[in-house]
């Protein structure tokens, strides 16, 4: 895909979530934060570690060999050797940025362009819980996107997140098991009352998350504005769910998922929800 | 009684081997994937034993595979449940199921099957057979349906009337789908079922750590109970030898001996009866023990530590030894429920004793204003949710209020009214805020009048639209601690966690209409099984955690409620056991055996109860050190003290920026001494400084500079 058909898929995501209210300091903050992502990745400075929150950490890259690797933040921190595999050419620069915001947490995705004129695409979530406030990442996922495959070529990906839509609406909950990642896992459930529910482990989050729904069953659950961008191997989807909960509140969620193929199938390694309603 | 050992049949050891597929992880040598086999010594650790009317001992005599069965005596109208751990099987292939057993005189009725761990639906191996006085065999062999996480339970169900049933031979495991008609695995000759000798296994301080043996079966001479302990710490210590007799039923008792016994935490004693070459003559069975470190002593009104637990005596003395002062009145125990206590207009039940049982201990009591008979509220449901919708007459409910607070006064002066009342689907059929809001009003007019000194917990909130239209329909005069619930499996304690932010709230919430009234985290946890951890070496993750991840979690739950000014944390719950593996809110192991989460908690409170929150220091953005004063006299220190628990905010390792001074006592985790740590982690760890050496300490940990404080 062209780098034009890539920032059309951008803008049209930047309208979808352009309903989402973002203050100014917020985009400043999650530009100073891919500002220094931006210089991780191909200067290697700060260490890429150093960007990630502690609470709870997920970092993928496909490095256009085929391969992909995941870590966590203490994966980066000791192991030299997974760091540099994040490594993106020196001048490559996030030239597009779309953010969304869900109460505090964040996400957003950006376009970065080498001099040689290749692009990946990296897609993020963050928490202001850095010093000073400061938004780190809590998810990051990096590949290369100049073959992109087009949305109707990547709807197995988007099929496995409706899912979710599904067995909420069902009370399935324990269905979703077979689609998520070992690990790495990271979840994070971002509440009206800008409280989070955070899980890094995939049997923990398929627990609580099938009592939520136990307590609360939705009477509605839908999604909308659906968006994929996947090279194959990984797809980072991006959308709206309606999903009221007694205990959750009204639920308009905006979420990201961020998807791996494993042996075929794709299974969610990555789970980003957060909802603006005040109840 | 060597007499009566007899040698394994040559043709059970051959056929074994050629009809026993690959063993199963966890599977003992002979391939059965469970460790009850042999039924003569009882129950092992991990397995839930329920009934009633029966007697149960072991046989010496000969049976079907020689001494050891289990000898089950039914009374005019007995019945046992026998359910297994649950344990991750492997489905689609071929299990055989095998027991032995009869009944004199024949009638005893035995039902065996295998559960869905998740559904608790029966799959497999459902048979309910008639008890003759031969010796029969249940023998059937299934490839396993799939279970939902591929995790199963064998459910054994026996009863009887005046009859005398005989169990022998249990074996569970993976075969070849077709097996000869006589084949058997090689039977182990003998049983061992061990057994903590205090209430929950729980000891407090220096308490010896002892243990029940029973050993049944065919034991050689020369045949020794091997035993191996495993702490919590990381520490595995063998025990001397216990010699055994060849009577084919042994009974003795034991204590964790060595450098291991003193350590805090928990222990897992490992039990196998050896022949004098070491072979194992039995299946390795089990128990847990724990050591907390010495509580604040008790009565003491302003702990921190609440609990949900059944008010009976070993369990009550088991709480108190792990430090938790307070319990609530809700599941655990229903004596104060409206639902409950006034069965029909105008005949009131009083539990006297069992409030009287829990005052001696030392806990106080926080009675729950709750709930409406049916007769009274015209509920049509059956069960549990009978008593949970509103009560149709105020004046009604009014009368309850009246009672029961006078009637509990000096015992009960503490008084939550109504339980989870934001639940208009489950615990407040009916009401809505401005029917709860009446509620309280009525509640905290006639408990002022009855008992002035009374104290009422008024809204328990959870979603925030509850508590804005409840203090918006004018609650704010009503109450004089707000409560809240909160399950939340998250690894707490960093500054702006959720609990912290749910505090922020309700203080925010309040000052619409007032000074912000104190709060208090009277329902939640981390949630169910799966965040609870076990300590039991068949523990599957999948259904029980990480105990150490899940220990940090629990202990860090209390410390941040501490952290953010809540008055204090109910964890709900242990006042119920259900099987092993079995999804629950119930923080307990069968037995009931504590799970290593209490073990943390205890050592918080031990630190912490008594002392007064000062505040977190940052010495540096991701660590946490939360400093106490601690004015009484402690094993850890004597007069004054500083406390501080440093623990990182997330889940990684957090280099300290500078070192902890030398003269500064440090505890791990469980409360055992320990050297100066060089980081934070995500376990709390105890810092304790008198004199000096608290100032340096201070300094020490001091933010580290520019950007360490939010």
């Amino acid at each position: 895909m062209s780098r034009k058909g890539l920032v059309c898929l951008l803008v049209c995501l930047a309208c979808a979530g352009a309903r989402a209210q973002m203050f100014p300091e917020e985009r400043d903050g999650l530009n100073a934060l891919l500002g220094q992502v931006e210089s991780s990745l191909t200067s290697q400075t700060p260490p890429l570690w150093s960007l990630f929150s502690p609470l709870g950490s997920l970092a993928i890259v496909d490095n256009g060999a085929g391969r992909c690797t995941t870590a966590r933040r203490e994966e980066l921190r000791r192991d030299s050797g997974t760091a540099e595999a994040f490594a993106l050419p020196r001048g490559a620069r996030a030239t597009f940025r779309v953010y969304e915001t869900a109460r505090e947490l964040m996400t957003g995705q950006a376009i970065f362009e080498s001099p040689e004129n290749t692009h990946w695409l990296a897609t993020f979530a963050a928490l202001p819980d850095g010093p000073g406030g400061a938004y780190r990442l809590t998810a990051l996922c990096v590949f290369p996107s100049d073959q992109l495959l087009s949305p109707e070529g990547s709807q197995d990906a988007v099929s496995v997140v409706k899912e979710w839509e599904r067995v909420v609406r069902e009370g399935q909950m324990l269905e979703l098991r077979r689609h998520l990642y070992p690990e790495p896992f990271l979840a994070i459930m971002g509440k009206g009352g800008m409280e989070l529910f955070l899980y890094v482990d995939p049997e923990r989050y398929i627990t609580m998350a099938r009592y939520a729904v136990e307590v609360g069953r939705p009477e509605i659950s839908e999604m909308s504005g659906i968006r994929v961008h996947s090279n194959g191997a990984i797809a980072a989807v991006t959308g709206a769910w309606k999903a009221p909960n007694v205990v959750f509140g009204l639920g308009n969620y905006r979420f990201t998922a961020l998807l791996l193929k494993t042996d075929g199938a794709w299974k969610v390694a990555g789970l980003f929800m957060g909802t603006q309603t005040q109840y | 009684m060597q007499a009566r050992f007899r040698p394994l049949p040559v043709l059970f050891v051959l056929t074994a081997a050629f009809g026993m597929a690959q063993a199963q992880p966890g599977a003992s040598s002979n391939g059965h994937v469970l460790n009850l086999e042999r039924f003569g010594a009882g129950v092992p650790g991990g397995w839930l034993l329920d009934g009633n009317g029966f007697t149960w001992e072991p046989e010496t005599g000969p049976g079907r595979l020689g001494p050891g069965a289990g000898r089950l005596h039914f009374g005019d109208a007995g019945r046992i449940e026998i359910t297994s751990p649950a344990h991750r099987l492997e489905p689609g292939r071929p299990h055989t199921l095998l027991l032995w057993f009869r009944s004199e005189p024949a009638g005893a009725s035995l039902s065996v099957s295998l559960h869905d761990n998740e559904s608790r639906q029966a799959l497999a191996f459902e048979q309910t057979v008639t008890a003759t006085p031969e010796w029969q065999q249940v023998r059937m062999t299934h490839a396993l349906p799939e279970a939902l996480k591929d995790c199963y339970y064998l459910r054994l169900s026996a009863s009887g009337a005046n009859t005398t049933l005989w169990l022998d031979g249990l074996w569970l495991g993976a075969t070849d789908a077709e097996l000869p008609a006589n084949w058997q695995p090689a039977w182990h000759a003998a049983a061992v079922v061990v057994a903590p000798e205090a209430p929950w296994g729980v000891v407090a301080g220096s308490g010896p750590l002892r243990y029940r043996v029973r050993v049944a079966g065919a034991t050689a001479p020369g045949a020794r109970l091997q035993t191996r302990v495993v702490s919590t710490t990381g520490e595995t210590a063998g025990q001397p030898a216990l010699p055994l007799d060849t009577t084919g039923n042994w009974i003795g008792a034991a204590e964790i001996s060595g450098d291991i016994a003193n350590r805090f935490g928990m222990f897992r004693v490992e039990a196998t009866v050896v022949d004098p070459s070491g072979k194992a003559l039995s299946p390795m069975t089990e128990t847990l023990l724990a050591r907390a470190p010495e509580p604040f002593p008790a009565p003491f009104r302003d702990s921190y530590f609440g609990i949900h637990v059944k008010l009976t005596a070993p369990d009550l003395e088991a709480m108190a030894r792990l430090g938790y002062k307070w319990l609530r009145l809700h599941d655990a125990s229903g004596i104060t429920k409206w639902g409950l206590i006034e069965p029909e207009p105008g005949r009131w039940v009083w539990h006297d004793d069992e409030v009287a049982l829990a005052r001696d201990k030392g806990f106080f009591i926080l009675g729950m204003l709750d709930s409406a008979p049916a007769w009274e509220s015209g509920a049509q449901e059956e069960g549990y949710f009978s008593i949970y919708s509103a009560p149709k007459d105020p004046e009604n409910w009014r009368n309850y209020v009246q009672r029961v607070v006078a009637h509990y006064k000096g015992a009960i002066d503490d008084w939550e009214v109504w339980n989870e009342p934001w639940n208009p689907m489950g615990f407040f059929k009916g009401g809505n805020p401005q029917r709860y809001t009446e509620l309280l009003e009525i509640a905290f007019t006639e408990t002022r009048a009855i008992n002035p000194g009374a104290v009422l917990v008024g809204i328990d909130t959870w979603p925030p639209y509850w508590d804005a239209m409840t203090l918006a329909a004018g609650a704010y005069e009503c109450y004089d601690v707000l409560s809240f619930h909160r399950y939340d499996p998250g690894m707490h304690g960093y500054p702006n966690d959720p609990i912290d932010r749910i505090a922020k709230r309700l203080r925010t919430a309040q000052e619409k209409y007032g000074k912000p009234k104190p709060l208090l985290f009277s329902e939640g946890g981390p949630d169910v099984t799966v965040f609870h951890g076990s300590f039991f070496s068949f523990a599957e993750p999948a259904l029980t955690g990480d105990w150490s991840w899940c220990a940090d979690q629990y202990a860090r739950m209390y410390l941040t409620t501490i952290a953010s000014g809540i008055q204090r944390f109910f964890a709900y719950s242990v006042h119920n056991h259900t099987h092993h593996g079995h999804s629950t809110h119930m923080m307990v192991e069968p037995g009931p055996l504590p799970r290593p989460l209490h073990l943390t908690a205890a050592a918080l409170a031990h630190f912490v109860d008594g002392a007064a929150y000062v505040e977190r220091l940052r010495p540096a953005h991701d660590i946490s050190a939360h400093v106490f004063i601690q004015p009484h006299d402690r094993p850890y220190a004597a007069g004054e003290c500083t406390v501080v628990v440093l623990h990182a905010n997330g889940l990684d390792p957090e280099p300290l920026p500078r070192p902890v001074p030398g003269d500064v006592a440090c505890y791990d985790r469980w409360g055992n001494p320990s050297a100066p740590p060089t980081e934070a982690l995500r376990s709390p760890v105890y810092l304790v400084a008198s004199g000096d050496a608290a100032a340096a300490l201070m300094s020490a940990l001091a933010p580290a500079g520019p950007g360490a404080q939010p």
